[in-house]
């Protein structure tokens, strides 16, 4: 019944194609169009199991976002896993690479490139607003995860 | 070793050779619509993020370029052909352009009159005889030279379909301007993907910029000039104006070429030597303006090129492909020298060489 009520629901009201992006936290709050704008920059990228995406001291230009698989931080430290965010904290820390990425199984990610992204949100200031506000969540929440821990 | 692997990279050299054989006449009609592309894309993206779909934005665009061109042929076009005739007639050997006709200028007149007194006061200075044998070798230059500017103009009226082609590939090019680049990226191994992004950003910004500025900086050169030289009261301004602001492009040298247009008009219609100064005058303002005004806020920063190579780029236009090269010739050395050090700046920097 459930099923029939989807297909219904589906055939009324398409779910947009750009939805996909929503999973990722810094693209939660943006409407349908604004995804569309995303959609026009981002890149669909394919990494098998030990691949490199980027090693320590490369320009920093390209921001993963992670569909599947799991990516390893400078062999061993942090894992970022299935709908996380790859390079986006050095989008404003600097011109290049703070960390080696190797995809630890195979990975499915888009990619952004930083100049777009910025050029995009210079342009859609409002878009900017919603992005900066959802990084600022991220970041309080990390805070509260760290001092949890009592590090 | 992988025979098969080879095979298939040796069948794919094959393909893509055959590929570039077959569609080797259609390069130059893709490397005009890019930049015709280039020119527009700003546009139309401004218009995308305002809702109104590409094609919609490139149609848009199109109609108000074809409204503009329309509105300026019907004002302009009548009165730009009387004045190339003008142009044609006074140098042209039907025209009498002879050392007789020559000498029927005023200041021409003068300045033979006073040579001739010279040649009374001091025996064998033959200053007269000089001047004649001068001006006989100019004219047979000038004379040469509407044949020569017939053949390019002929060869640009055999264009006419390249010129109504570029528009029908640029509708394409803005309309699926994002599908494009992700079929480009697509084809990079992960490796160089990120190399390519930043490349190809580099491009789209150093060739986009330096387009958009070229033409806003042709155009207000252009009215300024055809502007300043109705105001001193040169005759045929509109087309010494736009001339001029085409061989502005031509960093150093385009700006005396247009200012010699100028003045040899006055000097061929037979004004005084005052009038003369007052072009030159003219010119030299509208180059202040440009210099101080127009490149630094549009273009920024200049094409930093050494004189001496930008005399050796123009010349190798000329020799290369005629008029058309000479001005293209400086921007296209310069952008591909720009993105030569942007790739080999990160090609070591992705330790890749």
């Amino acid at each position: 019944m459930n099923k029939m009520w989807d297909w219904a629901r589906s055939m009324w009201h398409k779910p947009s194609i750009y939805m996909q992006y929503r999973r990722f936290s810094i693209f939660k709050g943006l409407n349908s169009f604004q995804l569309y704008l995303i959609h026009g920059l981002m890149h669909k990228r394919e990494f098998k199991a030990g691949e490199v995406l980027f090693e320590v001291g490369y320009p920093m230009e390209v921001v993963y976002f992670v569909e599947m698989g799991e990516i390893c931080l400078n062999d061993g430290g942090q894992i970022i896993g299935k709908n996380q965010v790859l390079g986006l904290w050095d989008l404003f820390v600097g011109a290049k690479r703070h960390s080696t990425a190797r995809a630890i199984s195979d990975v499915s990610a888009f990619a952004i490139s930083r100049s777009d992204l910025l050029e995009l949100i210079e342009a859609k200031p409002a878009m900017g607003i919603t992005i900066l506000k959802a990084i600022c969540t991220d970041i309080a929440s990390e805070a509260i995860r760290i001092r949890s821990l009592g590090v | 070793m992988n025979w098969s692997k080879i095979a298939f990279y040796l069948f794919l050299g094959i393909v893509l050779l055959a590929a570039l054989v077959f569609y080797r006449w259609i390069f130059i009609y893709l490397i005009a619509a890019m930049v015709f592309s280039y020119i527009l894309h700003p546009a139309v993206s401004f218009l995308e993020r305002r809702h109104i779909p590409r094609w919609l934005g490139v149609v848009m665009l199109y109609l108000t370029v074809a409204g503009l061109i329309a509105w300026f042929s019907s004002r302009y076009i009548p009165d730009l052909i009387d004045q190339g005739n003008n142009l044609f007639a006074l140098l042209s050997h039907e025209g009498g352009l002879e050392a007789s006709t020559i000498l029927k200028i005023p200041f021409v007149q003068n300045v033979y009159d006073y040579a001739l007194q010279l040649d009374a006061k001091i025996p064998g200075l033959d200053a007269g005889k000089q001047m004649l044998a001068a001006i006989d070798s100019a004219t047979d230059f000038l004379v040469k030279l509407p044949k020569f500017l017939l053949d390019n103009f002929s060869s640009i009226i055999g264009a006419v379909s390249f010129v109504f082609t570029i528009p029908l590939i640029s509708f394409f090019l803005l309309k699926d301007w994002h599908k494009i680049r992700k079929a480009i990226l697509g084809f990079c191994s992960n490796r160089y993907f990120e190399l390519a992004i930043i490349i190809l950003g580099k491009f789209d910004s150093t060739v986009g910029t330096y387009l958009r500025a070229m033409l806003f900086e042709v155009i207000a050169v252009g009215t300024m000039a055809s502007i300043a030289l109705s105001i001193v009261g040169v005759s045929n301004p509109v087309l010494i104006g736009i001339s001029a602001g085409v061989a502005n492009i031509i960093p150093y040298f385009g700006p005396f070429l247009g200012g010699a247009l100028a003045v040899f008009t006055v000097f061929f219609d037979g004004g005084p030597f005052l009038s003369m100064v007052y072009a030159a005058l003219a010119m030299y303002i509208v180059q202040v303006i440009d210099n101080n005004v127009v490149y630094p806020v549009v273009v920024g920063t200049t094409i930093d090129m050494h004189p001496l190579w930008v005399l050796l780029t123009v010349l190798a236009g000329g020799w290369y492909g005629g008029i058309l090269w000479m001005l293209i010739s400086v921007p296209m050395v310069f952008l591909v020298y720009q993105l030569v050090m942007v790739l080999y700046t990160n090609l070591k920097e992705f330790r890749i060489i």
